[in-house]
């Protein structure tokens, strides 16, 4: 027999498991959870911050104005220490803030940049200021220099003149690969005994590739006409020095230096100063560079098929 | 009540001990709300309060530096040392003295250093200029550097050639534009961070050498931003404690804070 009341029945079933008061009770739970996420997430009241943060000064559509920021401005403003100022003084400072703050997020939402070349260049100025102020507060030692210095010598020594003839065997279908090297030394032999680089070629055929002027070059601009590989040769020879044949792109080349005046070579205490300027924009240009790899890198970038 | 006499013993006594767990949850969670409303109200007026009138007010300055020292100790001490006095070889600076090489040492001042950083490369930063390479530059010739140094010594009252010296003064006001951060009198900028140069707390020392090198190559010290990385009330802590063991700048003509001027005439 059972001899509980009905009130100590309550609490027995009170402590029975019921799967439908437990299944109601969760997805009413879940139901308010997610209302109120909806809420704080879908509208503008939801993601407002109640109240201003106690750090900052003021807060427009959430960006926010710092005290410190205020009280540095006031100070500015005005010439007197914070403590002094009057309440009005205060609320001037603050509206111009407010006004400022207004007109820059205004910049921001008819997206300013996309369309006016100033913003889009004080934009770009701003961040690369940004990314190079390491390098502009940089001070290189001078054994970085000096290594720096070292490894860009051709940098810092004077231009060299060179009066330089490049010829080439004429290629026709009558002449083998090996005869037109031996005419080619043989011209080149003929002009290392004396033989003036005109008679040399016109006896074995030899013509002028085009590339070079008549007359003195400087090294710079016959290493741009040339290909590395003849400018390599030309440039280790002396005056009266003609070069062995070389095959380069299917013609073989011969070499005759008539005239020769080494670059000047600068030391480290001379270029020091260029050293420095050329150091510190090769170090802003590596981290310029690697800054924009690195943002292109978390961008989307699509290209049109003819740019791909 | 009723209902409870009426349960099984064992119902009553689990229920006895669930209240018992109950009451000492809220214990807990009361003290442990109390406590931080607590800390939560100093923080807040730690940041809400004007920065340079927090140490006049005795128990928020006590909580500051507290907080501002254990900061401190953490994000600044590596550079500027635990006793605040910094290093001559680094180019770091002493905290304790009177002596700063931007603004005035107020709690605002130092708060926007440890805010926005020198050169920092945040837009706020310090970073009006720096001192030029000039010998790098050849704007000045090693014997003419040599010169400035000499006026550099009798500046602050030490021996130098005074023929060296005189030619230095020369070089200092006119060749070298040296005045033009440093100021006629050579009692330095504050707005530029361009110290004075009537003592010798030198930043990186007061040898012949040193000083031969910052004029030679330039000086481009730097100190983080903090802003992003601590909270405000730390930054503000951290800047109340370092003013509590410094001492603001003496007022001199070129060099006042807004309001001495006011200040000196009131008193």
């Amino acid at each position: 027999m059972d001899q509980r009341t009905p009130k100590a029945d309550f609490w027995t079933r009170m402590a029975e498991v019921h799967p439908r008061r437990s299944l109601t009770l969760f997805a009413c739970g879940t139901a308010l959870g997610l209302g109120i996420a909806a809420y704080g997430l879908f509208t503008a009241a939801g993601t407002r911050i109640a109240g201003v943060p106690p750090e900052d000064i003021a807060l427009i559509n959430g960006r926010h104005i710092l005290r410190s920021d205020f009280i540095a401005q006031t100070q500015v403003e005005t010439a007197m220490p914070y403590e002094q100022t009057t309440k009005e003084q205060r609320l001037k400072v603050l509206q111009e803030m407010i006004d400022e703050e207004i007109m820059v997020q205004r910049g921001l939402e008819v997206d300013l940049a996309a369309s006016d070349p100033d913003v889009r260049a004080a934009e770009v100025a701003g961040v690369q200021l940004e990314v190079d102020a390491d390098v502009l507060a940089q001070q290189p030692s001078d054994q970085q220099l000096e290594a720096y210095f070292n490894m860009h010598r051709d940098k810092y020594s004077g231009e060299g003149i060179m009066t330089l003839r490049d010829l080439i065997v004429q290629p026709d279908e009558t002449t083998t690969p090996e005869q037109a090297r031996a005419k080619a030394k043989t011209a080149a032999d003929a002009f290392r005994k004396g033989t003036s680089s005109d008679d040399a070629a016109a006896t074995n055929g030899l013509k002028d590739s085009g590339k070079l002027d008549r007359g003195d070059m400087f090294d710079f601009a016959v290493r741009i006409k040339l290909s590395p590989q003849l400018y390599a040769i030309a440039s280790k020879l002396a005056a009266g020095q003609a070069s062995d044949p070389v095959e380069d792109g299917g013609i073989t080349h011969v070499l005759f230096m008539e005239k020769r005046q080494q670059a000047a070579e600068r030391t480290f205490a001379d270029a020091r100063d260029a050293v420095f300027q050329d150091y510190k924009k090769d170090e802003q240009a590596r981290v310029e560079s690697a800054n924009l790899q690195y943002l292109k890198s978390k961008a989307d970038i699509q290209l049109t098929p003819e740019f791909r | 009540m009723d209902e409870m006499q009426h349960a099984p013993k064992s119902l009553r006594a689990r229920l006895r001990l669930w209240h018992a767990a109950v009451a000492v949850a809220v214990l807990i969670l009361g003290y442990s709300a109390y406590a931080w409303a607590g800390g939560y109200l100093l923080n807040r007026r730690l940041v809400v309060e004007n920065p340079d009138g927090i140490p006049k007010d005795t128990a928020l300055a006590s909580y500051a530096i507290g907080k501002g020292r254990a900061a401190f100790e953490t994000n600044c001490g590596s550079c500027h040392g635990a006793d605040m006095k910094g290093s001559t070889r680094a180019g770091v600076p002493n905290l304790t003295d009177n002596i700063w090489l931007y603004d005035f040492g107020r709690v605002s001042d130092i708060e926007r250093t440890v805010l926005y950083g020198i050169r920092a490369g945040v837009g706020k930063s310090h970073n009006v200029t720096d001192m030029p390479a000039i010998g790098r530059q050849n704007a000045l010739s090693p014997a003419e550097i040599k010169d400035v140094i000499a006026y550099m010594h009798t500046l602050r009252k030490q021996e130098a050639d005074p023929t060296a010296a005189q030619r230095g003064s020369s070089i200092f006001q006119d060749k070298g534009v040296c005045y033009d951060c440093h100021s006629r009198d050579a009692s330095g900028i504050p707005d530029y961070g361009a110290p004075s140069l009537l003592d010798d707390d030198t930043l990186f020392g007061n040898s012949d050498e040193a000083l031969y090198k910052s004029i030679y190559d330039g000086r481009h010290g730097k100190c983080p931003a903090w802003i992003g990385k601590l909270s405000f009330a730390t930054i503000r802590a951290i800047a109340v404690y370092v003013h509590s063991l410094s001492q603001e700048a003496p007022a001199s003509p070129s060099n006042q804070p807004p309001g001495a001027e006011t200040e000196q005439t009131a008193g």
